[in-house]
């Protein structure tokens, strides 16, 4: 699917009501990041802001290190054997690579939405209870149920779960587990939550469902969004980064970038040429 | 609504967490440190157990020799009988008047160096004497291990400062062995009668020769039969065989005869092989037999994963140049497959080598003193070997059970280096 | 001897067929090879096999049953001083008069007068016997061959699919040796219910099962041998359950954590040190195991129960300590602990299989949340591959009830009703070598309890396994 939009010509609309926010405040701020994988690198100087309250996609071909900048923002690089992150990425102008930043702590703050759903083989409930119990969130059992209801509601899935909480999250269909997790990822009220191609396993409704929420969340949370799909990025985003082998070649708000790039190397791309 | 509860105030949710930190980081700590110490204690029981093996049994190495030059006093051999003679006597004395002592009339001397000498020397002069009755009533030289007390003690594991009536040599004769050491009568060396003789009552002149031989032969009854219908059935369930009820069965049935007990096996074969089919007992043959029965699932489960890492375009390649399905698995999959196959097959073997229970039950535990004749005559193998000399009493088969464990273990060892070897030479990734 | 040169023969003569037979296919065709169904080499295959195959069969039926047969035919037309004997003796005079044939050696008994000719007479017609049936199979042999030839050469034309028979052929092959392993099966299960129905004729099945005394001794007097509960097998149930549950508790908790440690946290470098090192721990033979426990760890945990128990004694604990100084060599603990160093690989390995089995994906999904590794691995993924590792613990149980070695050189012989780890117990597998090794009289119930012993050992194990490995099929399936 989303090979299909990338290599078709572009008739993108972007929805002007979405109009990037230049002085929105910074709540992401990279710079200068390198990644090596071993004796690879996949990522070269890398600076990009991201805005408060708003939705930033990232695009590019595969392999273009867009998902490895990702998770260099919530550290699950971490868990990469020989993986090597240099520059700063700074959260609220502390940087997360710091020595007194505790991932755990970093991980709470920053949640993870992943290319394939991955609900835990356990309820919906405890699916979407887990992180507020291992970080000891809610102080009763009340409190938990009622974060769990918010969370799903917020999710948009209440409504089709409610009477099921404590069935295997598992049994869900792709598109609601997409939502399960999403759900499991607000459950302990993050600040900013990152999506590596949330809808690449999905069909094209549960995309929009998802697409529907990134931008009711948008209120409340800072999204960064990575997406093979550039007409989702222009749907959903405020702000677009387009990266190329590992650089990133230009970044600025989603409406520019689709309609008037300044690099040859993103009018390709968008046009289709390659990727 | 408790969406108030909600909002994100990040000071509050990040004291939550810090508030619950350092317990988690504890508590990961805590469990990341079980599993070392799981791996440490896995690690030593394997450091402790190989340990003592090499330790009690490294001794068994080295042996003891004494040399004495014997007259064959022709007043005591009949030349027209020699078997008839007392050699071990002609040795005491001689061992006696080397040490510069006279036998007491009641013999009670010659009774104790006949402790300390093995009646290997006597054989050999019968041997001897036989093939050459003219040195009869001539000084002849003969060298041969002294019995296992006497090496255990210059071993120093039979000790001078163990109270007299406690350990089983006294004090004459423990000044004894110091003196023909002293003298250079008794030497030591490496032990090659350990690996060139078969099992003895006499620990000093017990080896493991009939033992390895017997190994051997039954894992070569157990090869020639185990691997090629291993490695046909294999073929077939996993490239020809439809997938239906039936071979649902055969499948199912090969997962569980792997995990069937060996001493099962052992029933089958003492049930089956021997007494119906009158196989004789102890018998490479029957071992092998047992044995090959008992590895049948392995090598097809081996075999059959080997085949499975074939990837599936070597065989549409062969079919699409019009090769018929049997062209296409002996030509090309099976070739390929070859490496894994008889790394899983080397591996089986290896532990078909180390399986003692099977062979209990099909007569396997009788006292062989040589080499076995032939497949189907009386054998006995590397653990059996273990296993019957851990139950004798003499101390010096202690040392001797360890010895042949550490036979044992160079075998397997080898035959794993021979399959992880194969294994990293061919390995293929597709 | 004979079986070898004929069989070397007949692989020769096949080898001709094969020649020969080839070269007919190019013949038939006038020189245009091309004109054949087949390449010659399968014309050549198809006549080998039928020469070779159907005469080879014979002959081997021949060696491998022959022995029987001969047995048999010896029997026929015993002399009067024979008729004589008991049965049992009738057994050892055949076998005696065989051995001597064969230039064996007889067992001790003493034969004189009329018997001493009868076997001398009996002992050459065996040998009769034996070389009749050895060149007869031959012969028969050569004559099945022969026809063999003649069945396939004439067959041989372009038009012959000759490619197709010979895959025909290897087609029987392999469906032979698939089906060896059903055999395996059906000869155990057979040979199993066969002896132990023997054995239940003597003593009823409810008092082996139920019965709380095991004394087999007993039924070496004849007249004696049904004596009430002197087959009752349930303190060697008790005893196999003790040492498998304290070689359960030493392996899966060992197991489990190193398994959790190799695939969770230990970098590439440590898992190809550590897990080398484990399976050399699974590659030592169990007799090897035996020895360790039987000679090391017996004497340490005894002359440490013995310190305590001297350390104790005349204080207010005097029973406990007068009990821990007369502890033995043979205790239950020891055979249990050894048994589970044992098992520790075994566990381990199989654990670190279906844990590597759980998807990645949960984990980052784990971790993502800000999980620690052990919150990750405590609350994700051992749930999710907990049926996968109690298959494994499931298969490690079948291992220690089956397992002989350790306990027969380790565990004692006493069959005791106790729970005790000090004590000394004894289990089944230690009783089927016992009742097995030795002088055997095939037909007395002491000897046939074994298989009954057996039977049930067999029927325990098959439930685990196949409990067990039935959920970690489904468990695969899962995650595939």
């Amino acid at each position: 699917m989303a090979h299909d939009t990338a290599t078709a010509p572009v008739h993108i609309a972007v929805d002007r009501g979405h109009a990037a926010l230049p002085n929105a405040p910074i709540k992401i701020r990279a710079r200068d990041v390198n990644v090596f994988y071993g004796e690879k690198q996949a990522l070269f100087d890398v600076s990009l802001d991201v805005p408060e309250n708003s939705v930033t996609a990232l695009i590019g071909p595969s392999g273009c290190g867009k998902s490895t900048f990702l998770r260099s923002i919530n550290r699950m690089n971490d868990t990469v054997a020989g993986c090597k992150v240099t520059g700063r990425i700074e959260l609220d102008g502390e940087d997360v690579n710091d020595r007194s930043i505790d991932p755990v702590v970093l991980r709470a703050r920053v949640g993870m939405v992943f290319q394939k759903p991955n609900p835990f083989p356990k309820t919906i409930f405890e699916n979407v209870a887990y992180g507020p119990r291992i970080h000891g969130i809610a102080s009763g059992k009340a409190e938990l149920e009622a974060i769990v209801e918010s969370s799903l509601k917020r999710a948009g899935l209440w409504t089709e779960v409610a009477d099921r909480l404590h069935q295997p999250g598992t049994g869900l269909s792709g598109g609601q587990q997409q939502r399960l997790v999403i759900a499991r990822a607000i459950a302990v009220s993050p600040e900013v939550i990152l999506m590596d191609e949330p809808c690449s396993a999905l069909d094209p409704i549960a995309t929009a469902r998802i697409e529907e929420l990134i931008d009711e969340l948008r209120n409340q949370y800072c999204i960064v969004i990575v997406t093979h799909s550039m007409a989702q990025a222009a749907r959903v985003s405020q702000k677009t980064a387009f990266f190329h082998l590992g650089k990133l070649v230009e970044a600025g708000p989603t409406g520019e970038i689709f309609t008037n790039p300044r690099d040859s190397r993103t009018q390709d791309y968008i046009t289709g040429r390659f990727g | 609504m408790t969406d108030a509860a909600l909002t994100p105030s990040a000071n509050s949710l990040r004291q939550t967490v810090e508030a619950r930190l350092k317990k988690r980081h504890a508590q990961e700590m805590r469990f990341r440190l079980y599993g070392r110490l799981a791996i440490v204690i896995a690690l030593s029981f394997l450091a402790i157990l190989l340990g003592r093996i090499v330790t009690q049994g490294y001794s068994t190495f080295i042996d003891y020799q004494i040399t004495v030059p014997v007259h064959l006093d022709a007043s005591k051999i009949d030349k027209a009988d020699p078997t008839g003679a007392n050699y071990d006597m002609l040795v005491a004395n001689s061992v006696l008047a080397k040490l510069g002592e006279t036998d007491d009339e009641f013999g009670n001397k010659s009774g104790k160096v006949l402790e300390i000498m093995s009646n290997d020397l006597g054989f050999q002069l019968l041997k001897m004497v036989r093939e050459d009755p003219s040195l009869i009533g001539k000084t002849v030289t003969v060298t041969g291990p002294v019995k296992s007390d006497a090496a255990l003690y210059f071993k120093d594991q039979i000790k001078r400062a163990t109270p007299e009536d406690e350990r089983k040599l006294d004090n004459q004769q423990l000044d004894w062995m110091d003196k023909l050491k002293a003298s250079g009568a008794v030497t030591s060396g490496f032990n090659t009668g350990f690996l060139t003789r078969s099992d003895s009552t006499e620990p000093e002149q017990a080896g493991v020769l009939g033992a390895i031989v017997g190994s051997l032969m039954m894992l070569l009854v157990t090869a020639t039969l185990a691997i090629p219908i291993g490695v046909l059935a294999a073929t077939y369930l996993e490239e020809f065989a439809p997938k239906n009820r039936w071979t649902d069965l055969i499948e199912v049935n090969i997962n569980n005869l792997a995990a069937v007990p060996s001493i099962v096996y052992g029933l089958l074969g003492l049930a089956v092989f021997i007494n119906w089919m009158a196989v004789p007992r102890s018998s490479p043959l029957v071992g092998g037999l047992v044995l090959a029965l008992m590895s049948l699932p392995t090598v097809i489960i081996a075999t059959r994963s080997a085949l499975k890492a074939v990837p599936p375009s070597i065989r549409e390649a062969a079919l699409g140049v019009g090769a018929s399905r049997t062209q296409t698995v002996f030509h090309h999959v099976l070739p390929l497959a070859m490496p894994g196959v008889m790394t899983g097959a080397i591996l089986s073997l290896a532990h078909a080598l180390g399986e003692t229970a099977p062979l209990l039950m099909i007569g396997m535990v009788s006292f062989v003193p040589g080499v076995p004749e032939g497949f189907t005559g009386a054998a006995t193998v590397l653990p059996v070997q273990v296993f019957i000399w851990e139950n004798a009493s003499e101390r010096g088969f202690h040392e001797r059970t360890a010895a042949a464990i550490i036979v044992l273990l160079v075998f397997m060892i080898v035959m794993n280096l021979a399959a992880i070897l194969l294994r990293r030479r061919f390995e293929r990734r597709w | 001897m004979l079986t070898w040169i004929a069989l070397t023969a007949l692989l020769l003569f096949s080898l001709a067929t094969y020649m020969a037979g080839r070269r007919r296919a190019v013949a038939v065709t006038a020189g245009k090879p091309a004109q054949l169904h087949s390449l010659p080499g399968y014309y050549g295959s198809y006549a080998a096999l039928w020469a070779g195959v159907p005469a080879a069969l014979l002959i081997l039926l021949f060696a491998m049953f022959g022995g029987r047969l001969e047995a048999g035919l010896l029997r026929v037309d015993p002399p009067a001083a024979v008729q004589e004997l008991t049965a049992p003796q009738q057994d050892v005079f055949y076998d005696d008069a065989r051995a001597i044939a064969r230039g064996g050696t007889p067992s001790e008994t003493i034969y004189d007068g009329a018997l001493k000719t009868a076997l001398e007479d009996k002992a050459a017609k065996s040998q009769q016997i034996s070389s009749l049936i050895q060149y007869g199979s031959i012969g028969l042999g050569a004559i099945l061959a022969l026809a063999g030839v003649f069945i396939a050469y004439p067959r041989i034309s372009p038009q012959f699919r000759a490619r197709n028979k010979v895959e025909g052929w290897v087609a029987g092959l392999f469906v032979v040796c698939s089906v060896t392993a059903i055999l395996t099966t059906a000869g155990i299960i057979a040979s199993l219910v066969w002896e132990s129905w023997r054995f239940f004729q003597a003593v009823p099945v409810h008092e082996f099962l139920l019965g709380t005394e095991w004394n087999p001794q007993i039924a070496m007097r004849a007249d004696q041998f049904a004596g009430a509960g002197a087959f009752g097998a349930v303190p060697l149930f008790v005893g196999t359950f003790l040492i498998m549950l304290i070689a359960m508790m030493v392996a899966a908790p060992i197991g489990l954590f190193s398994a959790i440690y190799l695939s969770e946290y230990a970098s590439p470098w440590t898992r190809s040190v550590v897990k080398p090192l484990l399976e050399i721990l699974a590659g030592v033979p169990t007799v090897v195991y035996g020895f360790f426990a039987a000679l090391t760890v017996g004497p340490l945990f005894r002359s440490f129960f013995n310190w305590i128990g001297a350390q104790l004694a005349g204080g207010s604990f005097d029973g406990l300590a007068q009990y821990l100084m007369q502890v033995q060599n043979q205790m239950a603990l020891v055979a249990g602990a050894v048994m589970g160093i044992m098992l520790i690989p075994f566990v381990s390995s199989l654990s670190d299989d279906i844990i590597n089995a759980v998807p990645q994906s949960l984990r980052d999904g784990s971790l993502a949340m800000g999980a620690t590794r052990s919150e990750t691995v405590k609350k994700v993924v051992l749930p999710a591959a907990l049926p996968g590792i109690m298959a494994a613990l499931l298969l490690a149980v079948s291992r220690a009830v089956g397992e002989t070695m350790i306990v027969t050189m380790a565990a004692g012989l006493q069959a005791r009703m106790t729970l005790n780890p000090l004590d000394t117990v004894t289990t089944v597998t230690v009783q089927i070598v016992t009742l097995l090794t030795g002088d055997q009289e095939f037909d007395s119930p002491k000897t046939l309890s074994a298989f009954g012993l057996g039977l049930t050992l067999f029927a325990v194990t098959l439930m685990l396994n196949i409990v067990a490995l039935r959920i970690v099929r489904k468990y695969r399936e899962q995650y595939d």
